[in-house]
């Protein structure tokens, strides 16, 4: 691979091998007049992803433009981690995985399975497609909603999947995603924030914005009445004062969570129950919601609902076959569309 | 404690004394789990560090039930699961009769009969075929009760988490097969008549070469095209429930399509050798061979697997040579090429329970077949001591004699 590839691809252990060869020191990348321009392409990687949800493309037409491309990189997770916000640090890791996908679209498939050995993603060419044993291809696609990507209906023989270059590199994006989101945020010393403090706060700043937008955007108002069944019936209980099960505590908590709720908001809500003890359930809360214990819990599919027997009162939404809904944020999601969108008929025939 | 009781206990006792089970691999990264006669909880939260330690614990403890972690930990016998530190666990298949439809008006020797049925299917196609296991992956073991585990222990599947479990339990069980996937649709033809264009498209089967589902349902296929063959509209009927309420004249069309031979070859056979559904002479007659495909083929080639316990990484799973508490028999683990002769109530007995007999109390009627022999048995009677543990155990018999 040469400097261009490491320029498309920087994640790559190469690219940042290449860097070291290349002389640049931490210290001139954060302070040194020389790059400023990698700085400037840094933060622009952060906002573009905020943005847009995809790094947009920079000249890269001499070893000069390479470099700076290559150490925009480095320079964006330092931003993102300088941020600090679990938002950012996702939507960041997305649109470098989306990046990554569209340009692999156009590779040979020699980079393309050059860039999956990189990311650790063991995979082998065969006759034109990608090899790789199933539990890999599950580590990957197991979180995707498609039901084109479940196991089921890719054909698995003899333990492996073989993958045309699009999928394939669909599977590299998550790859990719996955790590990014372990990684960041990096631990940043004094030093450092300080020399960035300027360009962390201006993203602080934008991502809060965008966060709001986001919000709206996806999840509209918060309104009961789209809530699913199950939801509504758990808010039932809660505020009629009967004590539910732990299963249902955790699945409304992550839920309203999820919906954009604050810790407080939901807080209120619990307010009534018989054994309401502000300080256990304030922790138990912020356990779910990530606070405390740094996994963010989301609530559990309505397969594992109905395990645990807290599915309550299906309704003809979450039965019906077409609307596939295997997930309660999914149902609310799909209520809050179908909502604006019978307001949209008649506006656009006037 | 009651009489039963002590009588099983008793027989485990010297079970376990003269046959001790052996340890699991990796056992010191394993919790173990108990279960008592004369106790109402499980013991969870144990380990051991050799053999002979599990072995002494059985013999003094004498539990009903005997269970180890299908996980391994780097602390088993931690108290909370976060402590225990998960590092992985076996993929566990349990087949139950309590989880297949049609169980509760079959005998249990029918039962066990039908399961292994499943259980050939799931190791033969799913996984020694599509999952590419290893035979030395794989262990096999009748649960001493009404069904059999697999143990997989791939180096490359036991990191797996619950999410990538769930998609494998959905793989063999035919959850969510999209059918435009297996049979993808594509434009054939383009026609205009008066201004307008018409399209028509075909479906195509899957070529004998092809892997995964897309192969199993060209061998459903193949096969629903035997079974039908010599079968009238009512038989077919009869034979598919789905189709019941499906028009005679429908139902006869698609013979029709499918055998008839008076414009030479039979549209089945073309079917096969094109692969592709193009031999339908009305899209009804089609859309009927598609839904006995989904509602008929689908459920005879998949696994019917308790599904919780394969997605769930932090399970315990019985004990491989121990005792079952409501059986007596024991957890015989077994290679594939065993499984095909093995005959769980004349093997799983074990062969130090004698054949003395002992007076019981049968209630009610009990009839079967163990360790090879027939009984039909009622109230007050003589049984060997081995049948004795069995009913017992299963609560069909007892020692305490009514005085009545």
């Amino acid at each position: 691979m040469d400097s261009l590839s490491y320029a498309k691809f920087p994640f790559l252990r190469d690219a940042a091998e290449y860097v070291k060869d290349q002389g640049v020191t931490l210290e001139d990348l954060l302070t040194h007049q020389a790059y400023r321009q990698a700085r400037a392409r840094g933060k622009a990687r952060v906002i573009d992803a905020l943005e847009y949800g995809v790094i947009q493309l920079r000249p890269m037409a001499t070893e000069g433009d390479c470099l700076e491309e290559i150490l925009s990189y480095p320079m964006a997770r330092m931003y993102v981690s300088g941020v600090d916000d679990r938002f950012l640090t996702r939507r960041y890791a997305l649109s470098e995985g989306v990046t990554m996908y569209e340009r692999l679209e156009r590779e040979e498939m020699d980079i393309v399975e050059e860039v999956a050995y990189q990311l650790d993603v063991s995979a082998s060419q065969e006759s034109g497609s990608l090899r790789m044993h199933f539990s890999n291809y599950l580590l990957y696609t197991s979180r995707m909603r498609s039901k084109d990507w479940k196991l089921i209906n890719t054909e698995v023989k003899r333990g492996y999947v073989l993958l045309p270059q699009l999928r394939f590199a669909r599977v590299l994006q998550q790859a990719l995603q996955d790590k990014l989101e372990s990684e960041l945020p990096l631990p940043l010393d004094e030093s450092i924030l300080r020399a960035l403090a300027d360009d962390i706060n201006d993203l602080k700043e934008r991502t809060a914005i965008r966060r709001e937008q986001y919000k709206a955007e996806d999840f509209g108002k918060v309104s009961v009445e789209n809530f699913p069944p199950c939801m509504k019936h758990f808010i039932g209980m809660a505020q009629a004062g009967e004590n539910l099960p732990h299963s249902a505590r955790f699945a409304l908590v992550s839920f309203m969570h999820h919906i954009g709720l604050t810790s407080e908001e939901i807080l209120n809500l619990f307010a009534v129950s018989p054994d309401f003890n502000i300080s256990k359930t304030k922790y138990q809360i912020e356990h779910i919601t990530g606070e405390i214990s740094g996994t963010e819990y989301t609530p559990p599919e309505c397969t594992t609902m109905k395990s645990y027997g807290i599915c309550f009162n299906p309704d003809s939404l979450c039965q019906n076959p077409k609307a596939k809904v295997k997930h309660p944020l999914g149902y609310y999601r799909i209520k809050n569309r179908s909502k604006k969108s019978a307001k949209a008929v008649p506006s656009s025939r006037s | 404690m009651g009489l039963d009781q002590e009588f099983l206990i008793d027989w485990f006792h010297r079970f376990y004394k003269a046959q001790p089970p052996r340890s699991p691999p990796h056992m010191d990264r394993r919790e173990f789990g108990f279960m008592f006669f004369d106790r109402n909880f499980v013991q969870r939260h144990m380990g051991f560090a050799t053999e002979g330690e599990m072995q002494s614990f059985l013999i003094s403890q004498v539990p009903a039930h005997v269970y180890h972690s299908a996980a391994y930990y780097h602390f088993p016998s931690a108290p909370t699961m976060n402590e225990k530190r998960w590092g992985g666990a076996d993929l566990i298949f349990d087949l139950d009769a309590d989880h297949m439809k049609g169980a509760d008006s079959m005998s249990y020797e029918d039962m066990l009969a039908r399961i292994k049925v499943e259980l050939i299917r799931l190791i033969d196609d799913f996984l020694l075929g599509d999952f590419g296991v290893d035979v030395s992956d794989l262990k096999i073991v009748f649960s001493g009760g009404r069904g059999y585990h697999i143990h997989v222990s791939d180096e490359r599947i036991i990191h797996l988490k619950s999410h990538e479990r769930r998609e494998i339990v959905d793989y063999v069980s035919g959850t969510d097969l999209n059918i435009d996937w297996v049979f993808p649709e594509r434009v054939a033809a383009y026609k205009t008549f008066q201004g307008r264009t018409k399209e028509s498209r075909i479906r195509s089967i899957p070529s004998p070469s092809s892997g995964g589902w897309k192969k199993r349902l060209r061998t459903g296929i193949e096969w629903l095209i035997e079974d039908m063959r010599a079968r009238d509209v009512t038989d077919l009927k009869n034979r598919f429930p789905t189709i019941s309420k499906i028009n005679n004249n429908i139902i006869q069309g698609m013979l029709n399509d499918l055998y008839d031979r008076s414009q030479g070859t039979e549209g089945a056979k073309l079917m096969l050798e094109n692969n592709v559904f193009a031999y339908f002479s009305d899209r009804r007659h089609l859309n009927l061979f598609m839904s006995l495909i989904y509602d008929e083929v689908r459920p005879r080639f998949r696994s019917e697997i308790d599904e919780p316990v394969t997605s769930d990484i932090k399970r315990l799973i019985r004990l491989p040579q121990s005792l079952h508490g409501k059986t007596g028999l024991k957890v015989v683990p077994m290679s594939r090429e065993i499984l095909g002769a093995f005959e769980p109530l004349r093997d799983a007995v074990p062969n130090m329970y004698p054949d003395d007999e002992i007076e019981i109390f049968v209630k009610g009627r009990q009839t079967g077949n163990l360790r090879g022999q027939r009984y039909d048995l009622e109230g007050l009677c003589e049984a060997p001591l081995y049948l004795a543990i069995f009913l017992i155990a299963r609560r069909e018999a007892t020692l305490e004699i009514p005085s009545d």
